[in-house]
């Protein structure tokens, strides 16, 4: 016994958390997956078996039909619009300020700071913020999009956070040098800060993408709205409404609103898909430094 | 690590030294503190124009809202705006006490977040013992990374994929439940469910996002604490009982207070986000927490004066339950391992 079993013991505990590691990622894959294939999917023959695996009657023609959703085009630049405007506006506004915060010494250092955390405690509520864009102009206007969402106090405090990590001889030799706050902030500290700007960068592109309230309360012309607002329209407008949309379009063998809603879906979801390896190195990592502090 | 020292060195800068020297000989009555205030302020100019923007950006969309509140005092019409609406006292306060509808709206809040709390909360925690426990391996990373990734998925999208999978009668659970000689459900249609599935969902959602706070914690407990015990012949159940648990018991209970605190705040276990992509008008009795009925009131009834009041109300009880639960969570980290 002893040793040997100690041995056969562990390796059973990492069978067993293997199994239920298994288990739990093909219950967090498989729904995304049942909608794949559904997207390839002919509504005939999806009606007619159970798509579990793989796709009833393999066909394309829902791509082919939701790609000629004038809607569709117009929301899908705005969503890409929002997404990388609204990114490096509020990565440069936050990270500035993140920058600047970081001098402890800094006269009204702590006031600035309460002033800028405060509305993470408090705020005005969606009515007076709804009467306020309305009284901005900004109704109707891309701009809502990006303009309110420039700070976040929690991406600030986390990349202060990182920025501390950085020894100040760095940016202190550079200011003997004669070098610019601005120049020390672009080619010292960002390119240091790296990880902390891209972990700040994909939570905020993240979340603009799947933004969708905004676009519903403050744009009344369709064109102005995004892909999450389209696949929300779709996933709600009922089977008349949508037959009558795609007249014309539609085939009605292979084409039902379920298919059409699956296609939308897996058109919203997929840039996320595919964005995320190349950014979850980044994320652990930035989510680690802020957790350690939090 | 402080940057305290920052030498100006750019010719402006010395300009203004000059001129700010100037001054002082010629006003000797300005104490010696201020200007030596002056004088640092000076220094840090440029690091202040850093943050203009972010002040403005928090001041306008922010603060201003603020000032809005006061429309819960009055009987606000857009046309007239705030400054001429009439003042009703705390007329829309007494409308929201007699208001049956905002009654719904707290139970639900309170239900939905506290049954989420109740049941998924530990959930995280003991996933993020037993991935710790894994060996390191393609295969550890690879399927944590796949249990992120739904906490990056917009919930419009996971509202979209709950109806089709729950749907009656094209829905893959209710296919099979004809398949093996069951009777459908109506999943989405009876307000008795909402509340279960909207939890099992959250949970499906943030179980394994939620790994990562307790993953930093755990990795952060030194090897040589279980080194030590292994020695001492401690089963691993052992350690688990004497060394893990205590180790990462301040940061569980931080994020139960945090999740407490938020539970009537904007920032609740169960947002707005999904509520709103959940919800349908068959379950609203089940289904519509505050958040919910403030943009229902004052949106789509234009209720504005009611409807602010609402939030005015929410926000100070989440305020309070938030400052309180803050107030315990500083105790814990004084006592805790932080």
């Amino acid at each position: 016994m002893g040793r040997l079993g100690l041995r056969k013991k562990a390796l059973v505990s990492q069978v067993v958390s293997g199994f239920i590691m298994l288990l739990l990622s093909i219950a967090t894959i498989y729904p995304f997956w049942y909608c794949l294939v559904y997207s390839f999917s002919s509504a005939s023959e999806a009606a007619k078996t159970i798509v579990v695996l793989w796709p009833a009657g393999f066909t394309l023609d829902n791509y082919l039909t939701v790609f000629r959703i004038p809607e569709i085009y117009t929301s899908v630049l705005v969503s890409i619009y929002r997404t990388l405007g609204g990114m490096v506006y509020s990565v440069l506004i936050t990270g500035l300020a993140a920058y600047a915060l970081s001098h402890y010494e800094m006269p009204g250092n702590r006031a600035i700071s309460l002033f800028l955390i405060i509305p993470m405690y408090i705020s005005g509520g969606l009515l007076p913020y709804y009467v306020l864009i309305n009284k901005l102009g900004l109704f109707n206007n891309l701009l809502v999009y990006i303009l309110p969402h420039g700070f976040w106090a929690f991406n600030m405090l986390l990349m202060r956070t990182y920025f501390d990590t950085i020894p100040a001889a760095l940016p202190e030799s550079a200011r003997l040098d004669g070098a610019s706050e601005l120049t020390i902030f672009f080619k010292i500290i960002f390119p240091l800060a790296i990880p902390s700007f891209a972990v700040i960068a994909m939570f905020n592109g993240v979340w603009q993408w799947n933004s969708w309230f905004d676009g519903l309360l403050f744009m009344t012309k369709p064109s102005l709205r995004t892909l999450q607002n389209v696949l929300q329209a779709f996933l709600t407008r009922n089977e008349a409404d949508m037959v009558s949309l795609m007249q014309g379009r539609i085939k009605p063998v292979t084409i039902s609103a379920e298919t059409i809603r699956m296609t939308i879906l897996i058109v919203t979801v997929m840039p996320i898909i595919f964005i995320y390896p190349f950014f979850q190195k980044y994320f652990i990592r930035g989510v680690m430094i802020g957790a350690v502090k939090a | 690590m402080t940057r305290n020292s920052l030498p100006i060195s750019n010719a402006l800068g010395k300009r203004w030294l000059r001129s700010a020297q100037k001054d002082s000989a010629s006003f000797p009555g300005i104490s010696a503190t201020r200007q030596m205030l002056r004088k640092r302020i000076l220094r840090y100019r440029t690091l202040y124009l850093f943050l203009v923007p972010a002040i403005i950006v928090v001041l306008v969309f922010s603060y201003v809202p603020m000032i809005g509140l006061i429309m819960a005092f009055q009987e606000y019409d857009i046309v007239n705006g705030m400054f001429r609406s009439p003042f009703v006292g705390l007329a829309n306060f007494r409308a929201l006490l007699r208001d049956s509808g905002f009654y719904r709206a707290l139970r639900n809040t309170l239900a939905i977040n506290g049954l989420y709390i109740l049941i998924g909360f530990t959930l995280p925690v003991a996933l993020a013992i037993l991935i710790f426990g894994m060996r390191d391996s393609v295969f550890k990373r690879v399927t944590q990374t796949i249990t992120y990734l739904p906490h990056f998925v917009s919930w419009v999208a996971i509202a979209g994929i709950v109806y089709k999978l729950l749907d009656q009668h094209t829905g893959l659970v209710n296919v099979v439940l004809k398949a093996i000689g069951q009777q459908t459900v109506p999943f989405m249609r009876k307000p008795d469910y909402f509340w279960w599935i909207t939890i099992i969902v959250a949970i499906w959602k943030e179980l394994g996002w939620d790994t990562i706070i307790y993953l930093a914690a755990l990795s952060g407990i030194p090897p040589e604490q279980y080194e030590a015990a292994i020695v001492d012949g401690a089963s691993s159940f052992q350690q688990l009982i004497y060394i893990t648990l205590p180790s990462i018991a301040p940061t569980v209970a931080l994020m139960l207070i945090f999740a407490v605190g938020n539970m009537v705040s904007t920032n609740s276990p169960i947002s707005f986000d999904a509520i709103y992509n959940l919800r349908n008008a068959m379950v609203s009795t089940k289904s519509d927490t505050l958040d919910y009925y403030i943009y229902q009131q004052g949106i789509m009834k234009v209720r504005y004066g009611f409807a602010t009041a609402m939030g005015l109300f929410r926000g100070l009880v989440a305020l309070l339950l938030v400052m309180g639960t803050n107030a315990l969570s500083r105790r814990i980290r004084k006592f805790g391992a932080f």
